[in-house]
């Protein structure tokens, strides 16, 4: 095992049998997997394709039928290696009734961490993920977002060195999903390595530096993200300061004629639905009172600013900044 | 007033423990060399993948370190035994004789303690030989992992695992539960016996009674639904992906229950204390209010039966078979106490007082009705010749009527006694449900210190008291622990006593939270719950069990049992042997024994471990030293225990998490 390679499985398999020991379900199959070292790697596949299955093998919840599983070089099932892990489930299984200060400390404690250095790490972890006003209270009172902010403090307590995410975002906002898509890139700027298993492709696609995607126990593809979603057979421009006309586009066919292409698409582009919440519920906490105007009581759209904010947003913000607040 | 200690079976002593210890070796090592077996069975038919091999230790390092522990634990009963001699922890019934070989030691393995007197004769002892040495190995075996993995613990974990079961425990509101006691308080008198002298014994018994099942049943469903509502809820996951041995889980929840149910236990005691000092009335305070240091001897009773002097006392068809019955008027019928050892403290004395409660079986009523019963107690030292013969027993008591007739009866008895070693007193009058005493003179007891330092050289021990039954047509029934002698009484108070006997409970908590924790480590939380009841309530009836087991009650096993219900047969009607359901019935009780007596072992012994009669009838317990003592009863607990501990070890390491 090279030594940037954290995680390492060769022809890694899970049967789960019956109490006879009968075949019932062949998880995983034969899957061979390197990840390295400070890399954000993703686990795709729909569901009962074996991201899961995969994970608990990693971490020792489960034993493998056949093949190996190594993590920093130990078998997956020792505890050592426990050490430099932390762990984020799908659903933040912590103990609710316990509080957010209590649970870091149970977890802290665990780790062997001395009195001082478990209080420490845990007020900078509830600082951290936002939740320092209600470290008091127990988690069973806890939302699902905050559950999972808190379910994160816990897999950072030991500053592990490996990072397995099991559908981080899942039950989040856009703004938490935003915030837990920031967290991620930070920790592999420091040098993290996280092992990262979602649905949300969209979350993949930002954050993931390489991917494997499984599909009923086998391993269908692997790769950087950027060389399996790349297109060559297709060539994107984007351009400002143009007005959308008839003239424009046959200029640009007939450019593209010359050349042996053809033009597939022509007009505005969009942003996506994230970014288009998100700007809007920054604006509305920098704006405090505003309310939404309908189209009728809009003033009339004008062209680009100066400072190339799109018309449609500024037609929003005037729109806004008019409303009376109620 | 009427204090007996009622105690089946031989009580736990220091001197029977190295023979304990290779009892315990031979049986556990049964179970282990089964599991050796399981294991090896499971290995072969689903062996582990390659990396998993690896991560263990080498076959070659286990069986060479399992081969010295396995000396290791096959010496330690024969080293006990070579200690105990040399500090004189010998039975003192038995006792050694001055010049023995040392190679008395190494015959301990050579016999097996489950059958004797083989018509192998030493053929079969050989057998037992390997079966001990196979039992070492198996169980030094099993221990080697599991010791690697003990030194992988660290306290830091296992103290935040309890301190979270503790938590659980308490968020969760379990300790609502424990304020039915309060019932108690309040309305047990309303429904207790009134006897004045029995209050004590009655309160004691419910308040010891209710907090031992409140306590028990809360203890075990902790236990037995904390590890499997983990597993469920998946809140085991973010614990075990965690530098956490599965061990410590284990212990983790194993001390927090048992720090939890100790706080609430004292709690409870003490309030219990409060309300039964609060009531007890003075005849109650006379009679038990205390804490007795009782003095037994072993029992000897002869009586005439079939025609002949046997050494064996009648049965008057009572439930409680461990009494034994003399007739009245024969003299050659007897109950002899022999004391073995005395304390050295006797000798200091004026007097020492003798304490008994006996039963009487009346054949006819008439003018004895209402009355009680004329007894003779002769007592006789070490130096008296009549302690070995009942002939110059008759002598003796001849000629002190003679004397006491020509004298002071009270100075010639006591002349006679420092001259002969020989006290006797006659017409004492004996009567059903009380307790009695009489006083014993210290003259008896006064070179004490001299037969102690000889005592390899004379057979007699230093006291054995003799009773007889006077009056004709009269049983009187004894058994051993219906006599004593009492060595102190003040000294010991009644609430450190309460505490004492608190700590029985204690040891059935214990018992409970690892069976409990043990089970829940690979089975679901009410199949553990139901298992650990099966077990506990077993072991309440252990000894029902164990003579079943044995083959000694009456009406044979259970199948022999079913046909003669079946027939509408008594007891003892003999069955007719040729009918075919009959002898199936005698073979498959044979079968059904045999998996007795190997379950018996799987049965916690809870009388040992209850000690409420010893503060219910006023009797102390003792703390290390005296036989029944709690460092003793611990012993035996932690000798139970060991096993499923090393069990739940095993458990918890082969099970999947998330499966």
């Amino acid at each position: 095992m090279a030594q940037d390679v954290i995680v390492e499985t060769r022809k890694l398999t899970k049967v789960y049998r019956d109490f006879w020991g009968r075949k019932k379900k062949t998880a995983l199959n034969a899957l061979n997997l390197e990840i390295r070292r400070g890399e954000i790697f993703g686990l795709l596949g729909p569901n009962g394709s074996g991201k899961t299955t995969t994970i608990k093998l990693l971490l020792g919840l489960l034993f493998p039928t056949s093949g190996e599983a190594l993590v920093f070089g130990e078998p997956a099932v020792g505890v050592a290696k426990n050490e430099r892990i932390g762990y984020l489930p799908e659903e933040s299984y912590l103990y609710r009734f316990l509080n957010a200060e209590e649970t870091l400390d149970f977890y802290g404690r665990l780790f062997n961490m001395k009195a001082d250095v478990r209080n420490r790490r845990a007020q900078e972890l509830i600082e951290m993920v936002g939740l320092a006003g209600d470290k008091k209270r127990i988690l069973k009172e806890y939302s699902k977002g905050m559950r999972q902010r808190i379910g994160l403090a816990q897999a950072l307590i030991n500053d592990p060195e490996l990072i397995i995410l099991d559908e981080p975002t899942s039950g989040l906002d856009p703004l938490g999903t935003a915030w837990m898509k920031r967290l991620i890139i930070e920790l592999r700027e420091k040098g993290k390595t996280v092992l990262m298993c979602s649905h949300r492709l969209d979350d993949v696609q930002k954050t993931c530096d390489r991917i494997a995607i499984l599909n009923e126990g086998e391993l269908q593809e692997l790769g950087e993200v950027s060389k399996l979603l790349e297109d060559a057979n297709r060539v994107e421009m984007r351009a400002r300061g143009l007005p959308v006309s008839e003239d424009l586009r046959r200029d640009l066919e007939e450019v593209l004629r010359r050349h042996g292409g053809s033009l597939e698409s022509f007009g505005h582009p969009t942003t996506t639905m994230e970014d288009l919440f998100l700007r809007i519920v920054e604006e509305s906490k920098a704006h405090p009172g505003r309310r939404y105007l309908p189209a009728v009581e809009r003033p009339t759209s004008a062209p680009d600013t100066a400072d190339g904010e799109p018309a449609a947003a500024k037609d929003r913000s005037s729109a806004i900044k008019e409303s009376k607040p109620v | 007033m009427f204090a007996v200690l009622e105690i089946e079976g031989d009580p736990l002593t220091w001197y029977k423990l190295p023979s304990a210890v290779h009892e315990w070796v031979e049986a556990v090592g049964g179970f282990a060399i089964l599991a050796l077996i399981l294991w090896f069975i499971f290995r072969l038919i689903n062996p582990p993948p390659p990396a998993q091999r690896k991560s263990g230790m080498s076959a070659a390092s286990w069986l060479i370190s399992s081969t010295v522990l396995a000396i290791l634990v096959a010496i330690v009963p024969i080293g006990l035994a070579v200690i105990w001699d040399g500090m004189g922890l010998t039975d003192p019934a038995h006792p050694r004789p001055a010049k023995t070989s040392w190679t008395r030691y190494f015959s301990l393995p050579f016999h097996s303690t489950v059958e004797s007197g083989t018509p192998l004769g030493i053929q079969r002892d050989y057998l037992y030989f390997l079966y001990y040495v196979a039992s070492s190995w198996a169980i030094a075996a099993v221990l080697v992992p599991f010791f690697m993995g003990l030194a992988r613990l660290r306290f830091r974990r296992i103290w935040g695992l309890a301190k979270l079961s503790f938590k659980e425990a308490i968020r969760k509101r379990v300790l609502w539960g424990f304020t039915a006691i309060l019932l108690v308080f309040l309305f047990a008198s309303w429904y207790l016996p009134h006897k004045p002298e029995d209050q004590v014994r009655g309160y004691v018994g419910v308040v010891s009674f209710v907090i031992t099942w409140l306590l028990v049943i809360t203890a075990g469903l902790l236990a037995c639904f904390s590890i499997p509502t983990d597993l469920r809820q998946q809140t085991m996951h973010t614990v075990v992906t965690k530098p956490v041995e599965r061990y410590e889980i284990v212990l983790g929840r194993v001390l927090g229950f048992a720090l939890l149910m100790t706080l609430v236990l004292v709690v409870m005691t003490a309030l219990s204390l409060v309300y039964i000092a609060r009531e007890v009335v003075p005849e109650a305070k006379e009679e038990s209010f205390k804490a007795r240091i009782p003095v037994f001897g072993d029992l000897k009773v002869q009586s005439i039966r079939d025609g002949r002097l046997q050494d064996q006392g009648k049965s008057v068809g009572r439930e409680w078979g461990l009494r034994q019955y003399i007739s009245g008027g024969v003299k050659d019928e007897k109950a002899a106490w022999i004391f073995h050892d005395l304390p050295n403290d006797f000798a200091k004395r004026e007097k020492v007082r003798c304490e008994f409660g006996f039963d009487i079986f009346r054949t006819s009523k008439g003018k004895y009705e209402n009355k009680g019963v004329q007894c003779s107690f002769t007592f006789m030292n070490w130096k008296c010749p009549a302690a070995a013969s009942p002939e110059t027993e008759a002598q003796l008591s001849q000629e002190l009527n003679q004397k006491q007739s020509q004298g002071n009866p009270e100075e010639v008895a006591l002349g006679f006694a420092r001259d002969n070693g020989f006290y006797e007193l006659k017409g004492v009058e004996v009567v059903d449900y009380h307790t009695l005493a009489v006083n014993v003179p210290g003259i008896l007891f006064q070179d004490l210190a001299d037969w102690k330092k000889k005592k390899a050289e004379n057979p007699n021990p230093p006291l054995t008291l003799v009773v007889r039954l006077e009056d004709p047509s009269q049983l009187l029934g004894v058994a051993k622990y219906d006599l004593y002698l009492l060595e102190d009484e003040g000294k010991e108070s009644f609430w450190k006593n309460f505490f004492k006997g608190a700590v029985g409970t204690w040891f059935n908590l214990c018992l409970v939270i690892v069976l409990g924790v043990t089970f829940s480590t690979y089975l679901s939380g009410i199949i553990s719950w139901l298992l650990t009841m099966v077990l506990y309530l077993g072991g309440i009836f252990v000894s029902f069990v164990k003579d079943v087991a044995s083959g000694s009650t009456s009406g044979g096993g259970p199948l022999e049992a079913f046909v003669r219900i079946n027939q509408n047969l008594n007891l003892v009607s003999p069955l007719d042997d040729t009918a075919a359901s009959v002898q199936l019935a005698l073979r498959g009780d044979k079968v059904l024994i045999w998996v007795l007596r190997r379950i018996l072992n799987l049965l916690p012994d809870l009388e040992r471990l209850d000690m409420t009669d010893y503060v219910a009838q006023g009797f102390d317990i003792s703390l290390f030293f005296r036989d029944d003592s709690l460092a003793l009863r611990a012993a035996l607990l932690i000798a139970y225990l060991l096993p499923w501990a090393v069990l739940a070890y095993y458990l918890m390491r082969s099970r999947e998490i998330a499966s």
